[in-house]
C-alpha cells in the first residue's frame, strides 16, 4: 500500500465531513416541509457515494461505522445509532451491489442507496416499536427518496466532475509572496 | 476520467443519467404503490377502534365515534378526538413534535408514530373481522 496515510487521512476527513452535514442537516429540517418521522435530505450520504466510488468499498463502510458510531456518542441516545446502523448499512450495501452495475450512473445508484436507507429505518423503527405501524410511512419515505437520492447524486456528480477538471487542468499555482 | 487512473480497483462513476437509472427509479415507485396497495384499509366506514400503545405494550383501545369528542391523557402525551372522530396526538415530550405535526388520522390502518417515545396510536375497523357485528335491521 502506497498510499496508506493518504488514504487514512483521507478517510477521517471524510468521517468528519460527513458527521458535519449530518449535523447541518439538523439545522435544516426537512422534516418541517413533510411532517413525517424520518424525512431527512441524507447530505451524509454525498460523502458515502464518494468514498465508495473513490476510495472503495471497505473504506466506505468504515467511514460509515465511525459516523454512526461517533453521531450516536454526540446526540447521546442508543436508538439513534440503531437507527443509522439500520439505514447506513442498508444503503451501503445497496449502493456497493449497484455501483458495479455498469449501465447505472450515479442518480440510479444514489437513489437505490436512498431508498435502502429509509427501508432501514423503518426496519429500526418496526424493531424499537415492537409494532408494524411504521411500516405505513415506508410508501411515503420511498418517494421521498427518489429526491433526496437524486440531489445527493447531483452534488456528487459535480463534486466528481470538478475533482476531474482539476486533475486535468491541474492546481492553479499559488501566487509567490 | 484522469481521477480515477491511480485508483484501479474502483468503479468509475458515470455522472449523467443513464436510462438504466430509470429502472431504478420505476422500480422504487412500484415498491411504494405495492406497499401503499397492501395497507389500504380494508373496508371504510363502520365502527373505527383506536389502539394506544407504548413499548410494544397496549395501554389502551378504545371505539372511535363520531360527535363524541374527548381527550385522553397517558403520561405526557395527549390523543384528542375530535368532533368528526379524527384522532390525532394534541401534545408530546419530544423535541421533534413530529407525531403532533403528522395530524389526525380517520382511516382503518392509518396510524401516528413517536420514535423517540416509542408511542404508537392506530385506528382499525371493528368491522370485518366477524365478532363484535352489529346487525342493523331496518
Amino acid at each position: 500500500m502506497k498510499n496508506n496515510v493518504h488514504q487514512l487521512t483521507l478517510c477521517a476527513i471524510l468521517t468528519a465531513l460527513a458527521l458535519a452535514l449530518s449535523y447541518l442537516e439538523n439545522l435544516f429540517p426537512a422534516a418541517l416541509l413533510l411532517p413525517l418521522p424520518g424525512v431527512k435530505l441524507g447530505l451524509a450520504n454525498i460523502v458515502t457515494v464518494f468514498a465508495l466510488y473513490y476510495l472503495g468499498a471497505v473504506p466506505a463502510l468504515s467511514i460509515l461505522t465511525a459516523r454512526c458510531l461517533l453521531g450516536a456518542m454526540f446526540v447521546g441516545n442508543f436508538s439513534a445509532l440503531l437507527f443509522s446502523l439500520f439505514g447506513g448499512f442498508l444503503a451501503m450495501g445497496v449502493m456497493i451491489l449497484f455501483h458495479r452495475v455498469r449501465g447505472l450512473s450515479i442518480y440510479g445508484v444514489s437513489i437505490a442507496g436512498a431508498a435502502g436507507h429509509n427501508t432501514g429505518q423503518v426496519a429500526a423503527a418496526m424493531v424499537t416499536l415492537g409494532s408494524a405501524a411504521p411500516l405505513a410511512y415506508l410508501p411515503v419515505l420511498l418517494i421521498v427518496s427518489l429526491f433526496t437520492g437524486a440531489l445527493t447524486g447531483l452534488i456528487a456528480a459535480l463534486l466528481f466532475s470538478a475533482m476531474d477538471k482539476i486533475q486535468t487542468r491541474g492546481v492553479p499555482p499559488r501566487p509567490a509572496p | 476520467m484522469n481521477t480515477f487512473s491511480s485508483q484501479k480497483n474502483n468503479a468509475v462513476p458515470r455522472l449523467r443519467p443513464a436510462p438504466l437509472d430509470a429502472v431504478v427509479v420505476l422500480a422504487v415507485l412500484v415498491l411504494a404503490a405495492a406497499l401503499f396497495a397492501a395497507m389500504l384499509p380494508k373496508q371504510s366506514g363502520g365502527a373505527l377502534a383506536c389502539t394506544v400503545s407504548r413499548d410494544g405494550q397496549v395501554l389502551d383501545t378504545f371505539p372511535v365515534e363520531e360527535n363524541s369528542p374527548g381527550e385522553r391523557v397517558y403520561g405526557a402525551y395527549t390523543v384528542s378526538v375530535a368532533q368528526d372522530g379524527a384522532v390525532s396526538v394534541t401534545a408530546a415530550p419530544c423535541a421533534g413534535q413530529d407525531c403532533v405535526r403528522t395530524g389526525a388520522v380517520r382511516r382503518a390502518g392509518q396510524n401516528i408514530v413517536c420514535l423517540p417515545g416509542r408511542f404508537v396510536v392506530e385506528l382499525s375497523g371493528t368491522d370485518g373481522d366477524g365478532s363484535g357485528v352489529d346487525i342493523v335491521v331496518r
